[in-house]
């Protein structure tokens, strides 16, 4: 049975796209048939941080205008063969495309693959409606910021009255050293304002910006970001995985200390 | 002897007088005949309506308002307590009335989820069950979201958190079985011993009647956090522990 998720967050700049490509490669790491769908037309990037912007012919709106075929619009990642990519058109906007011919698109793919995964623009006009609208689940982004969890409060409302029959929450950039100090929200105080799952946090990491800028997805690296959106991905399949530890800096003796004091 | 029925407007609405000796269906023939001659006059106004002299049933209440209905293009958009008709009720109930009609929609609302025409109709047959002056409660489960306006024609209990940016208003009472972080309004068309009472109050702002209370101002001198009861108290908001 294949599923449609939408990776929304209503606020921009809290990783919407960075998730969309990680968790979407993540997927396909993991066997699954996966393609991910730009919607933010106009403003596109998710072609930018996959490393796939030069292959692109096709677009979005060709497919929903018949311009060309889905099969002639799908980019393949040399890199993961289940992963495919359908970019967003960048010279026009969200008006070109409407809810019905989203939903009729995510059908026709749903046929193809297991995880059809859209990478939904800031905002809740237009390009929002169209993103949400054959989604059977939402993730919803924030980062541990009044404003991102406003917005997010926000979307989850509107995804509430749009009957998304499954909504998560990423808590996206935590950093806990701030934290612990008290000068950050923790993951705890964002679950209690949205009361929605968390099916995942992923710590703020400078080895994302590096990832971002070169166009290799991080996800499945050593790095804490990449073990933590391979593990969301592992939750989408429906794996129990436990949280990260977040922590980090465990030297290797408390480790074995800790060991010890468990038994 | 003077006339059976008098039509008095005010700035906010109409006020019909019914003479207390005749009989009702008489009345009522009059009343239709006034609204047949009248109906180009008012045009299709948004009104309050209320009720001096004869005391009617709400039986006959409601036949009145369906000859209004039909015979004039007025639009009633509620009925007034005839006791205290004073314009400055009908200007509050209208105001409010018009402002949920603009906003033409109540996002979420346990009982009266209402849009565009059936509220209307829905508001007067609310507020008559109101008329005398009980409150009776409705209650909405869930957490009201950034964005989402609960609306209740009565009081209304909570039991969830509403969050920064939602925001309760209420006729009557409001009671938030959880955190009330967002805004609230109590007794809004003027309903002066109305509370508003949370488990753990931290509002955005707080309205009861014509009073109010934004943190900033004097939110801060009280005591907050944990359950709290706010009610108006030598021309102010006041905030009680429970």
């Amino acid at each position: 049975m294949s599923e449609v998720i939408v990776i929304t967050s209503g606020k921009g700049g809290v990783g919407k796209t960075t998730t969309s490509a990680n968790v979407g490669t993540g997927l396909a790491q993991l066997g699954n048939k996966v393609v991910l769908i730009d919607t933010d037309i106009g403003l596109r990037n998710l072609d930018v941080v996959l490393g796939l912007e030069n292959r692109i012919v096709y677009n979005l709106v060709d497919v929903v205008e018949g311009n060309c075929r889905i099969k002639q619009a799908l980019i393949k990642d040399k890199r993961y063969p289940n992963l495919q990519l359908l970019p967003s058109a960048q010279t026009r906007d969200k008006t070109s495309v409407t809810p019905e011919q989203m939903r009729k698109l995510t059908e026709e793919l749903r046929e193809e693959f297991d995880y059809i995964i859209l990478d939904c623009p800031a905002g809740i006009e237009q390009g929002f409606k169209n993103a949400i609208a054959g989604a059977d689940r939402a993730l919803v982004v924030t980062t541990p910021e009044v404003s991102a969890i406003r917005d997010a409060d926000r979307i989850i409302g509107l995804l509430e009255a749009e009957e998304m029959k499954k909504i998560d929450l990423i808590v996206n950039r935590i950093r806990m050293d701030m934290v612990k100090r008290g000068d950050m929200m923790s993951m705890e105080d964002v679950q209690e304002i949205l009361a929605v799952p968390i099916i995942g946090v992923v710590p703020d990491d400078e080895n994302i910006v590096v990832a971002t800028n070169t166009g290799e997805p991080l996800v499945g690296s050593n790095s804490l970001a990449g073990q933590a959106f391979l593990n969301i991905s592992r939750r989408i399949m429906g794996e129990e995985v436990e949280l990260l530890n977040l922590e980090g800096k465990t030297g290797f003796f408390s480790r074995i200390a800790s060991w010890f004091a468990r038994k | 002897m003077s006339q059976p029925i008098v039509m008095k407007g005010n700035k906010y609405g109409i006020t019909i007088r019914f003479d207390e000796t005749t009989p009702f269906e008489e009345l009522k023939a009059l009343l239709k005949e006034k609204l047949v001659q009248s109906s180009d006059f008012f045009q299709n106004a948004r009104m309050a309506l209320s009720f001096e002299g004869r005391k009617l049933t709400a039986r006959e209440e409601e036949e009145v308002l369906d000859l209004i209905e039909t015979y004039s293009k007025l639009k009633i958009i509620c009925i007034l307590d005839h006791s205290e008709n004073t314009a400055k009720r009908f200007a509050a109930a209208l105001a409010l009335a018009k402002q949920q009609i603009a906003a033409g929609k109540v996002e979420k609302n346990s009982e009266n989820q209402t849009r565009g025409e059936t509220k209307e109709k829905k508001q007067f047959d609310l507020i008559k069950d109101a008329s005398p002056p009980i409150h009776p409660g409705q209650f909405y489960r869930g957490t009201l979201r950034n964005g989402q306006i609960l609306e209740s024609e009565r009081s209304i209990v909570i039991i969830g958190n509403v969050n920064p940016g939602g925001k309760v208003i209420a006729r009557g009472n409001i009671v938030v079985l959880g955190t009330l972080k967002g805004s609230a309004y109590a007794g809004c068309d003027g309903k002066q011993d109305a509370f508003i009472a949370a488990l753990n109050m931290i509002p955005t702002q707080l309205r009861i009647h014509e009073f109010t209370l934004s943190p900033g101002d004097k939110l801060s001198e009280m005591p907050l956090e944990g359950p709290r009861i706010a009610v108006i108290r030598d021309n102010r908001i006041q905030m009680d522990c429970i």
